[in-house]
C-alpha cells in the first residue's frame, strides 16, 4: 500500500532537486525547467495530502487548477523571453543578462 | 509488500532519475525530454493513488501540451557551455532533501490511513461558488498568452 509518507518523500526529493538546480545552474531555460520540477513536486504533495484526507473538498480542486494555471502562465512567459533572446542573440547565462535591464 | 508499492517505487525512481537528468544532460533538448518523462512519472503516480482527473490534466496539459511546446522551442539550441558538476549537484540536492524533509515532516500531517480516497468525488452543485475563480483563471491565462506575443513584438522593435 502506498502511504502518505512515501508521497511526501518523493515530493520533497523532487523539490530539492529543483532547488539545487536553480542554485547550481546558470542557463535561463534550465532554471525555468527547475521551477517546473518544483511545481510538479508541490502538486504531488498537495494531491497526496487531499487524497488521504477525510472528506471530499471542492476547494482543493480550485487550488489544483490554480497551480496548473500558474505553471502554464510561467511556461508561456518564459518561452516568450526565450524566443526574444534567441532572436536577438542574447546569452542565456543569467549572470550576464544586462540587456534586459531598462 | 503489495504490488502497488512496487509500482510506486518504480514510478518514483523513474521520476527522480529523469529529474536529475534535466541538469546533467549536455543538450537542452535532452533535458526537456527528461523533464517530460518526469511529468509522465507524476501523472502515473496520480493514477496509482486513484486521482484520475489530475492525472489526465497532467498528461494533457504538461506531457501533451507544454513538453511539445518546449521541445519545439529548444530544438535548435546548441550544447550547453557551462554544465554543472554531477557530484556537486547530487550532494547539494541530497543535503537539501534531508534538510527540507527533517524540517517539514515535523509539521506535515501524516495520515495513519493507508487508503487514498478520491477527493474530486464532489457533487457538481458544490462547484457553483467557484465558477468565478475558474473563469478568472482562464481569462488570466488567455491574457498572458496574448501579452507575451505583444511583449516580444515590442522588444523586437526596441532592439532592431
Amino acid at each position: 500500500m502506498i502511504i502518505l509518507l512515501y508521497i511526501y518523500a518523493l515530493a520533497i526529493a523532487l523539490f530539492s532537486i529543483g532547488l539545487a538546480g536553480i542554485a547550481v545552474d546558470r542557463h535561463l531555460v534550465v532554471i525555468m525547467l527547475a521551477v517546473e520540477l518544483m511545481f510538479v513536486a508541490s502538486s504531488i504533495a498537495l494531491i497526496g495530502y487531499f487524497s488521504y484526507g477525510a472528506t471530499a473538498n471542492p476547494g482543493a480542486v480550485v487550488m489544483l487548477f490554480a497551480i496548473f494555471a500558474v505553471a502554464a502562465v510561467e511556461i508561456i512567459a518564459v518561452i516568450a523571453f526565450y524566443i526574444y533572446m534567441k532572436h536577438n542573440r542574447i546569452e542565456f547565462d543569467v549572470t550576464k543578462l544586462s540587456r534586459l535591464k531598462w | 509488500m503489495a504490488l502497488d508499492t512496487y509500482a510506486f517505487g518504480i514510478v518514483a525512481a523513474i521520476t527522480l532519475i529523469s529529474a536529475v537528468l534535466v541538469f546533467v544532460e549536455r543538450k537542452l533538448i535532452h533535458a526537456v525530454i527528461a523533464l517530460s518523462v518526469a511529468f509522465l512519472g507524476s501523472a502515473l503516480l496520480f493514477f496509482l493513488i486513484g486521482q484520475t482527473l489530475p492525472a489526465l490534466l497532467q498528461l494533457v496539459v504538461f506531457v501533451g501540451g507544454f513538453s511539445t511546446y518546449l521541445i519545439v522551442a529548444v530544438a535548435t539550441e546548441e550544447k550547453r557551455a557551462n554544465l554543472v558538476s554531477f557530484r556537486n549537484f547530487l550532494v547539494l540536492s541530497l543535503i537539501l532533501s534531508v534538510g527540507i524533509g527533517v524540517f517539514l515532516l515535523r509539521y506535515l500531517p501524516v495520515s495513519n490511513t493507508n487508503l487514498a480516497t478520491n477527493f474530486l468525488n464532489v457533487s457538481a452543485s458544490s462547484f457553483e461558488q467557484y465558477y468565478a475563480v475558474f473563469y478568472l483563471m482562464l481569462l488570466l491565462l488567455f491574457a498572458v498568452s496574448i501579452s507575451s506575443v505583444l511583449i516580444i513584438r515590442k522588444f523586437s522593435r526596441l532592439v532592431v
